[in-house]
């Protein structure tokens, strides 16, 4: 589903360059479920935008469900974004001024679902996510948890084929983090692909491989079973 | 998906109350400011435009040329020029003639009053102009001599609910038109709308006129007319034109050379007209201007505001924007997004303009010396051009933020270095800053720059007396004239009244012009057509006007009864004697008398301070008198107007005591300036409001993204000054820049406005130093507020934000 090779991503600044991601090749297989891990500046968060065409390479190529779409530009990226991937982030990014719903609801307005087929949608997996008692609250009536359960119903409401989790659990306790592992190894075992970025040796566990990145670099990949 | 948006912007507005009010508050006077000015200017411009055939309708105009090559043109001319039209140039399809503008005492029953708009006007009048009768016919309400037309307040005025056609109404003398007579009430007419380049009250039959006074029909040299044409659709009135110099030799009417004419279009009369003796008051073309460019500073300052306000706050909907992206916004989604929400607030904003419009209406009157209602609103024109004033706005306004906002990178938000504060955004922000406060300091500079100059009118030394100076207009009435020196003997000996003296022109007042011949000094006769004064022997000692060479009139010289003459020394000038003693002596010919001029007057501003002291003779005629002027004490004393209004009841018992004070009769004649000063600083003083509302809303999303900043200098040992400083001085160093920038703007356009006074005040740097330094107390008001407050916060309450 992924292929991407010779990667190359640098940051500049007036005076300095600073290479972010450097000569790097990853393959994820549909239906995997990835663990990224290394230490902070390691380049894994880059490289998760870079997959979820957030953000742009500098060289090499990346192909996405057999199709090379690093040199697409800002409309077909988001194109390709709005069918494809969804995001879960550490911080959540809800949007403050919407309800629970109208969150989970938004990138189906953006794919002109119709309104009776949103509401079907955004019900059902509101339901998954057991936070439909909650529909109408605004997000910071939720707990953290709870906050993070919406975010992830809301990347998945589209049926997006893969999903991009950035520490997902950063944010929570044990017990809230769990629950969230365990939403998405649900999905993953109906289908979904995903690539997670984590500092826990505990939630890597939850995925089929662990890549172990270095100054722009993997360095190791492990199978965990 | 529009729901959506809708939804999203209202739950802002609602969670940002502050910004919220300010911005459509801000946006709200500036739409209501130009909605005003629009109603003004569109009421400027509609004027004479209720006459069906507007376009037809051409005026004569009378031109003087002397020899020195000083031309004047005078709407205001001869009789003869009319007939002589009608019966030379069969194209032209009807003549219309009307006399100056008349005061005249009309009686019916016990009703009695002076009416001072009115005219004598031929019979063709509703043939050209369309003044709609509620009652008699127009075809020949203005036929027979003594048939008068009444304007519908007026007729209620005498006749209250009764029909008044018909009836007969009792009219005084005219100021040498119609003699005094029984007028038959011929026809009744709406109110002449007030949107006219002349209005009156009542007509009276210019047959009246002709029939009292058959002669001044026939000669080319008596002014009191004013003659309009109708020409034929589509008519070229160059092909007129052409012909004007056979005409004008083929009657025996150019006076060597001096005298012609030519046609100006009515709608031109308001606002275009350059000539004088205008039958009513004129508009000022480049006033429209002042108030079209104020109302585009404005509006201009209060959408600056708004996308400073808008794009300052971009931090806060930054997340908003980088979420909506991850999941699958387009740029243009954002962009709609944006742009919808801005368009609400500018909705918003325009419902709220509308209601402050309404609720200023009653004000306009004294503002603009206009009266609007709801349906100068309701007009078409009006709601289009607000419609297209509000979606310029609107797309002005709200596409910058827009594109702005549209263009965050998630990823960047995500890291939390969203560009708000961006090097170019920080640009512009004060880049549009320097407008609003150039634009406002070029507005207070103007401001003060109009009150000085008006003080200055008030000020300046006229050259006669002005205050406590009490005059009674008896309107040339007979029975006055006949007992003149009686009367005045009984004011004079009142305790209150220190000297009276009457004459038929005032200063400010009415006065005509008349052919005067006075030697040079070479010892030709010279004949001027110039402005004259018609006095008794105590003119110019109750005014206290001074001499300048020779004597005034005098009781012990019986000679000056008949052939003696004083000018003024523009007149002297203007007869080739720069030094007014030389002019002492010389012959005179002036309206059949003969014999020297004795004296000469220093000038004083019979006119306007608009214009220079042209030519002046003061001629001794007190029969031709129409005021009694008292000087008095304790002129607020309301015991001392009760005696003279006795006095005057019991020597004049017909006729209704009228009277003004003199300065204030004087001051009238800027009561267009003063209106527009009022506007002026009015317009100045929202400007300064809304550019320091947007200074507000800077100031605090500035302190907001400073917050960290401020705690760590606090840690380190900044003091609540230092702070404030440092919060202030950005934005004070702005309004400095706008002050250099404003200064030679405003200079410029008010020595413009300065041109159009002959007695000007001159244009000085402090000016400018002023009004920049009240933008800067303003801002630096408006800023520190915000300062302290952000330098009063804890310090370990923010840097824990972090």
């Amino acid at each position: 589903m992924i292929k991407i090779t010779n990667l190359q991503k640098f940051y500049r600044t007036e005076e300095v360059e600073t290479v972010a991601l450097n000569d790097l090749n990853i393959h994820v297989q549909e239906g995997e479920f990835v663990a990224v891990m290394g230490p902070s500046g390691c380049g894994k968060s880059t490289l998760l935008n870079i997959i979820g065409l957030l953000d742009d390479l500098d060289e090499g190529s990346y192909v996405f469900n057999n199709v090379e779409v690093a040199k697409f530009n800002e409309r077909k990226r988001s194109d390709l974004r709005k069918h494809n991937i969804g995001f879960v982030f550490q911080s959540f990014n809800l949007i403050d001024e919407l309800t629970v719903f109208e969150n989970v609801e938004l990138p189906l307005i953006y794919t002109n679902v119709p309104a009776a087929e949103r509401k079907k949608r955004v019900e059902e997996v509101l339901e998954k996510v057991q936070i439909m008692h909650r529909r109408n609250h605004f997000p910071q009536q939720l707990s953290g948890g709870q906050q993070q359960r919406v975010a992830v119903a809301r990347a998945v409401v589209n049926n997006p084929k893969l999903i991009l989790a950035d520490e997902p659990t950063g944010n929570l306790d044990s017990s809230n983090g769990n629950e969230v592992m365990n939403l998405l190894t649900e999905l993953n075992e109906a289908g979904t692909t995903i690539v997670m970025v984590t500092h826990s040796e505990h939630d890597a566990k939850f995925s089929d491989r662990v890549i172990r990145m270095l100054d722009g670099q993997v360095i190791m990949e492990t199978t965990t079973v | 998906m529009i729901k959506n948006y809708i939804k999203i912007a209202w739950r802002n507005l609602l969670k940002n109350k502050g910004y919220s009010s300010i911005n459509i508050l801000g946006l709200a006077i500036g739409l209501a400011c130009c909605l005003l000015v629009v109603l003004y200017i569109q009421d400027e411009l509609s004027f004479d435009h209720y006459h069906a055939k507007k376009e037809r309708i051409y005026r004569v105009v009378h031109d003087w040329k002397e020899k020195n090559g000083e031309e004047t043109h005078q709407i205001w001319g001869n009789a003869p020029v009319g007939d002589a039209l009608q019966a030379d140039f069969p194209e032209i399809e009807k003549v219309v003639q009307f006399s100056g503008q008349i005061s005249i005492l009309l009686k019916h029953g016990d009703k009695a009053f002076q009416e001072e708009n009115v005219f004598c006007m031929d019979s063709t009048a509703f043939d050209v102009f369309s003044w709609q009768f509620i009652a008699g016919d127009p075809k020949t309400a203005l036929i027979a001599p003594y048939s008068i037309v009444l304007t519908e307040k007026l007729a209620k005025k005498y006749f209250g609910h009764s029909n008044p056609i018909g009836q007969t109404i009792e009219g005084g003398v005219t100021g040498g038109r119609a003699a005094p007579g029984i007028y038959t009430v011929t026809g009744v007419i709406e109110d002449v709308p007030s949107n006219s380049h002349f209005t009156f009250d009542a007509l009276l039959s210019m047959s009246s006129f002709r029939q009292s006074w058959s002669e001044v029909f026939e000669a080319w040299g008596y002014v009191d007319f004013y003659t309009y044409l109708l020409l034929p659709e589509n008519y070229d009135i160059g092909k007129l034109e052409k012909q004007v110099p056979d005409f004008v030799a083929r009657h025996d009417a150019s006076q060597e050379g001096k005298y012609s004419i030519h046609f100006e279009p009515m709608l031109g009369a308001y606002l275009n007209s350059k000539a004088d003796r205008q039958p009513g008051p004129v508009g000022n073309m480049q006033n429209i201007y002042i108030f079209a460019v104020i109302g585009v500073f404005i509006l201009c300052i209060a959408c600056v505001n708004f996308m400073n306000l808008a794009t300052s706050r971009s931090m806060e909907r930054a997340k908003e924007v980088g979420v909506r992206k991850v999941v699958g916004a387009s740029r243009k989604d954002l962009i709609v997004q944006f742009m919808s929400e801005s368009i609400l607030l500018v909705l918003c904003a325009s419902v709220l303009a509308v209601v402050f419009v309404l609720c200023l209406f009653p004000f306009m009157e004294i503002f603009a010396g206009k009266q609007f209602n709801i349906s100068s609103l309701f007009n078409s024109t009006i709601l289009l051009l607000f419609v297209g004033i509000v979606l310029t706005t609107a797309l002005v306004a709200a596409s910058y933020p827009a594109f702005v906002l549209a263009n965050f990178k998630p990823v960047k938000v995500f890291k939390g270095s969203s560009n708000s504060s961006s090097a170019g955004g920080v640009w512009l922000r004060k880049g549009l800053v320097v407008f609003q406060f150039s634009l406002s300091i070029a507005l207070i500079a103007g401001t003060y720059i109009v009150f000085s100059q008006l003080g200055h009118l008030q000020k300046k030394d006229l050259g006669f007396e002005k205050t406590q100076m009490l005059v009674v207009d008896f309107n040339y009435d007979n029975q006055v004239l006949q007992n003149l020196e009686t009367i005045k003997h009984i004011f004079a000996q009142q305790k209150d009244v220190l000297s009276v003296s009457s004459s038929r022109s005032i200063p400010g007042s009415y006065f005509p012009n008349a052919g005067t011949g006075i030697e040079l000094p070479d010892g030709e006769m010279k004949v001027l057509n110039q402005a004259i004064f018609e006095v008794d022997l105590d003119f110019i000692p109750n005014y206290e006007i001074k001499m300048a060479a020779g004597r005034a009139y005098s009781r012990d010289f019986p000679v000056d009864t008949i052939h003696s003459l004083v000018v003024n020394e523009a007149a002297a000038k203007l007869w080739g004697y720069s030094d007014p003693e030389q002019i002492i002596g010389k012959r005179f010919a002036q309206w059949g008398r003969e014999g020297q001029v004795i004296g000469v007057v220093k000038d004083f501003n019979y006119l306007s301070l608009h214009q220079k002291i042209e030519p002046l003779t003061l001629r001794l005629e007190p029969r031709s008198s129409k005021f009694i002027t008292l000087k008095i004490k304790n002129a607020g004393n309301p015991e001392t107007l009760a005696t003279l209004s006795d006095i005057w009841t019991s020597v004049a018992p017909h006729r209704p005591f009228l009277y003004t004070f003199l300065d204030d009769s004087f001051n009238r004649q800027y009561e267009a300036d003063y209106r527009f000063r009022r506007l002026f600083s009015a317009f100045s003083g929202l400007a300064l409001f809304i550019a320091s509302l947007g200074l507000l809303g800077l100031a605090t999303y500035t302190a907001q993204q400073r917050t960290k900043e401020i705690g760590v200098r606090k840690v380190l040992g900044a003091s609540t000054f230092n702070i404030v400083r440092l919060l202030s001085v950005d934005f004070l160093q702005l309004v400095t820049i706008s002050i250099f920038i404003a200064g030679p703007f405003a200079w410029w356009a008010m020595n413009k406005w300065l041109e159009d006074f002959a007695y000007r005040i001159e244009i000085q740097w402090w000016m400018f130093a002023f009004a920049g330094l009240a933008a800067l107390i303003i801002a630096l008001l408006t800023v520190s507020g915000q300062a302290i407050r952000a330098a009063l916060a804890n310090p370990v309450k923010s840097l824990r934000n972090e």
